[in-house]
């Protein structure tokens, strides 16, 4: 790749960030948080979509990018309403750019009807308020831009120092483009200047104060000063328009009592705080709502990945640490029991520090599903509106990319099969306008999603006579009410007549399960038909740990994902019995189950052990939702553990998932136990032929 | 008017030639360098208005280049934009020490670059 391509790929990377951003940001202003911090920051992403395009030459994306920043830029002035028509098409807006993005990035052509339709209402709300400002209202200093209307007015205090000289900036150059942004009145203080023959050049000696009728905000200033930053004293500083100082800090909504230390590191234009006791504050608090742009920097994921494995190496050493340490060193050392517990502490701390790094806020998903609801709602000709909590509940970002899918799944159902049309939910009195519910937490070490709606619920009986129909379900079964909720999750079940373009495709929500188990979650539904659906899952806060069952067999540790675990009992007294095949099966209630031997598998022998003397028998189910019993010696607990790749270290071993190491330093593989059955169905197959 | 000399300095063709042609189409007089040493060759010969240089480059980088301007009394007033990459604060930090009047973050907008330039440079404005 040249330089060019790569500058073109880190471009793309940018946009997806900056539209997930803005698409964030305009999520929040049609919830009706009417923050301007949220329109500036969405004219910021298109702004810098817009400039980048030009730098490639995207045209389409440029004129496109241009239209929408004017739209939002006349927002941004207060002289077109921030109604929710006018949202709903920076929404849409937002949806034709990153599908111009798209198409620049991989080549192919947009879709020109939306592209020219949303262009075209962009461009009749921007010419519906075109009255220009009266221009008599100048102040002073020339100003380019007369016609912005001012909405704010800024005191300016600076003062260059000597350095800024030394690396040939030009106050002049930056008052000029402080006056560019409305109007200005400069003052100069040169009471300080010498007589000519003590003239030094490069020694500052003028102060100016500028007050600066703009629309602007003070990040915009602030801009302007961006490569004088430590080399001047720079105040900047709201003034009520009735000539009262107002801190900066409050007008960003951040409180002005943000005086933290750490915080005044990052104020980009702090100097010489002392000189102007005033200053702190404003400073500080002003810096505040830019920090996490200012401060954050961009890491190659594998980087991270690669401190992610190495923070696991030290979790384990540790805990190998604190296993070797015995009752008499306890005793005879207090001191280095202090450092291996102060150690574990430590270690905790880093492990929770690096995943966090890894983890993201749910509200980029959630976010996108306001979207969802809304044009999904409007083309089945039904009501709905979203309701979000726990959105800043953040989640391992593979988790995260992972999520997406599941959710448009559940809410296409809930919004095509569950939620009523208007005139339905008026006779049941129901509000005409569905809720649907979107929630985060986390509980212990997981993550729980919700996706509840209050429509109609799933009609058990429908559900039972389509499973029957496609030969899910035996026509005299009785099964039990909670039951049938959970015949949604079956492969290729749909209670679709027609396939449409909502939902129904009939790789539904066994699809959803699938992808969710192989994140290490679980997924359920709870029922109240007349009432909603609840649908639930249970995620990993990380894929990096993996909570385990560990077991022994033939004197080999192994460790069975706890969420592949349905129950697990003793051998001894187990219905099993012997198949002509050479196979065993174990009856569990109803059903036979496949029960394989590890240590017959593996090759080793079994090593029984006096409490039950035939072992004991796991009862996992696997990624189709087909179960398998697996005998083992013994079980020896529940506990977390790294997952290290065998295949990237060895090679793959059919039956075996992984491996991991314990507290005691030995390795542990992590039973795959699909490729249990997989390997079990091999050999049978080899015998039989023998 | 004669119009504005800039002095791009890099030790990649592609860059060059990027900024050539966005500076070139706006009506700007580009003069092209392969490292410091060489933009100093070119310094003591021609008059230049604006320098904008690279910081990684082989034979003399881009903060051993601006220092020797620096100490230069002739050149020590003209203005030097390092092209650096957003990531690398300190890498800007470090130009400043040497003594840079601003920076321009790769990927580069043309606008933005003309704007930047004009923020540093009277003769420009």
């Amino acid at each position: 790749m040249n330089e060019f391509e790569k500058f073109k790929e880190t471009y793309f990377a940018e946009c997806t960030e900056l539209l997930d951003e803005a698409g964030g940001r305009l999520a929040q202003l049609d919830q009706g948080e009417r923050d301007p911090a949220n329109l500036h920051a969405v004219f910021r992403a298109v702004h810098s979509i817009k400039g980048g395009a030009g730098a490639f030459g995207f045209d389409h994306l440029v004129a496109f990018s241009h239209r929408f920043e004017t739209l939002l830029d006349l927002m941004r002035e207060g002289r077109l309403d921030a109604s929710e028509t006018t949202i709903a098409t920076c929404i849409r807006g937002i949806d034709v750019l990153s599908d111009l993005v798209d198409a620049a990035h991989y080549g192919r052509d947009a879709n020109s009807t939306s592209h020219q339709e949303v262009g075209s209402v962009i461009e009749r709300l921007c010419r519906g308020c075109s009255a220009p400002v009266d221009p008599d209202v100048r102040i002073g200093f020339d100003s380019a831009n007369a016609t912005v209307s001012a909405t704010r007015r800024w005191a300016v205090h600076f003062k260059p120092h000597r350095a800024l000289f030394e690396r040939a900036n030009e106050p002049l150059l930056l008052l000029r483009e402080l006056c560019s942004l409305g109007q200005a009145r400069v003052m100069a203080s040169i009471d300080p200047v010498p007589p000519l023959h003590d003239f030094d050049v490069l020694h500052p000696l003028i102060a100016w104060n500028i007050t600066l009728d703009t629309a602007a905000y003070s990040d915009e200033i602030k801009a302007i000063f961006e490569f004088v930053d430590g080399d001047c004293d720079l105040l900047i500083e709201e003034v009520n328009l009735d000539g009262a100082l107002r801190s900066a800090a409050n007008e960003d909504g951040v409180s002005s009592a943000s005086t933290n230390p750490s915080h005044s590191s990052v104020a980009p234009l702090g100097t010489d705080v002392g000189e102007v006791p005033v200053a702190r504050t404003a400073r500080t608090g002003a810096a505040l709502p830019k920090e996490a742009s200012t401060t954050s920097i961009r890491v190659d994921l594998e980087k991270v990945d690669r401190v992610v494995d190495m923070v696991g190496e030290i979790v384990i050493t540790q805990a190998v640490l604190a296993q070797q340490i015995d009752e008499r060193m306890r005793d005879s050392n207090p001191e280095i029991m202090r450092c291996v517990e102060l150690l574990a502490q430590q270690t905790r701390v880093l492990q929770d520090s690096i995943m966090s790094m890894r983890a993201q806020p749910v509200r980029f998903v959630f976010a996108r599903m306001a979207r969802l609801i809304r044009e999904l709602a409007t083309q089945l000709g039904k009501k709905a509106r979203l309701e979000m909590s726990g959105e800043a509940t953040e989640i391992d970002k593979t988790v995260i990319e992972q999520l997406s899918d599941p959710l448009v799944h559940m809410i296409r159902n809930s919004l095509d099969h569950g939620i009523e049309t208007p005139e339905r939910r008026r006779a049941l009195g129901k509000p005409e306008e569905a809720v649907i519910r979107l929630s985060a937490a986390q509980v212990g070490g997981r993550i729980v999603i919700r996706v509840a709606d209050d429509g109609a619920g799933i009609d058990r009986e429908r559900v039972r006579r389509k499973a029957i129909a496609r030969g899910l379900l035996a026509a005299d079964s009785n099964l039990h009410e909670t039951d049938i909720d959970q015949l949604i999750f079956a492969p290729g079940f749909t209670t679709s007549d027609v396939v449409t373009d909502t939902s129904g495709r009939g790789v539904g929500m066994d699809v959803v399960r699938q992808n969710i188990e192989k994140l290490g979650g679980r997924v359920g539904v709870a029922n109240e038909p007349g009432q909603g659906v609840v649908m639930t899952m249970i995620l990993p806060l990380t894929l990096a740990v993996l909570d385990v069952m560990l077991v022994r067999s033939g004197g080999t540790p192994y460790v069975v994902p706890l969420a592949s675990v349905i129950e697990s009992m003793q051998a001894q007294g187990a219905a099993t019995s012997d198949l002509p095949s050479g196979s065993r099966v174990l009856r569990v209630r109803q059903n036979y189950v496949r029960l394989f031997d590890l240590a017959a598998m593996f090759g080793a022998s079994r090593v029984p052990n006096g409490d039950a003397p035939d072992g004991f028998i796991v009862l996992c189910e696997t990624d189709g939702g087909r179960r398998a019993a697996i005998v083992v010696d013994e079980i020896l607990g529940q506990q977390q553990v790294v997952i290290k790749s065998i295949e990237a270290n060895f090679a793959r071993v059919e039956g075996i998932a992984g491996g991991t190491i314990l507290g005691d330093g030995s390795v542990a593989l992590i039973l795959d136990v699909a490729g249990l059955e997989l390997m079990a169905e091999r050999r049978s197959l080899t015998r039989m032929a023998a | 008017m004669t119009s504005l000399r800039i002095l791009t300095v890099d030790d990649s063709r592609t860059m060059l030639d990027m900024l050539r042609a966005a500076l070139a189409t706006r009506g700007f007089t580009v003069v092209q360098a392969e490292n410091g040493r060489e933009a100093l060759n070119i310094l003591a010969r021609e008059p230049v208005d604006v320098i904008i240089c690279d910081v990684n480059m082989p034979v003399m980088d881009g903060y051993t280049f601006i220092r020797a301007m620096r100490q230069d009394r002739q050149l020590a007033g003209l203005p030097v934009l390092v092209l650096t990459t957003e990531t690398s604060r300190e890498k800007r930090d470090e130009g400043r020490a040497a003594g840079a009047t601003g920076w321009i973050v790769k990927p580069f907008d043309p606008e933005k670059l003309v704007s930047t330039i004009r923020k540093v440079c009277l003769q420009a404005a």
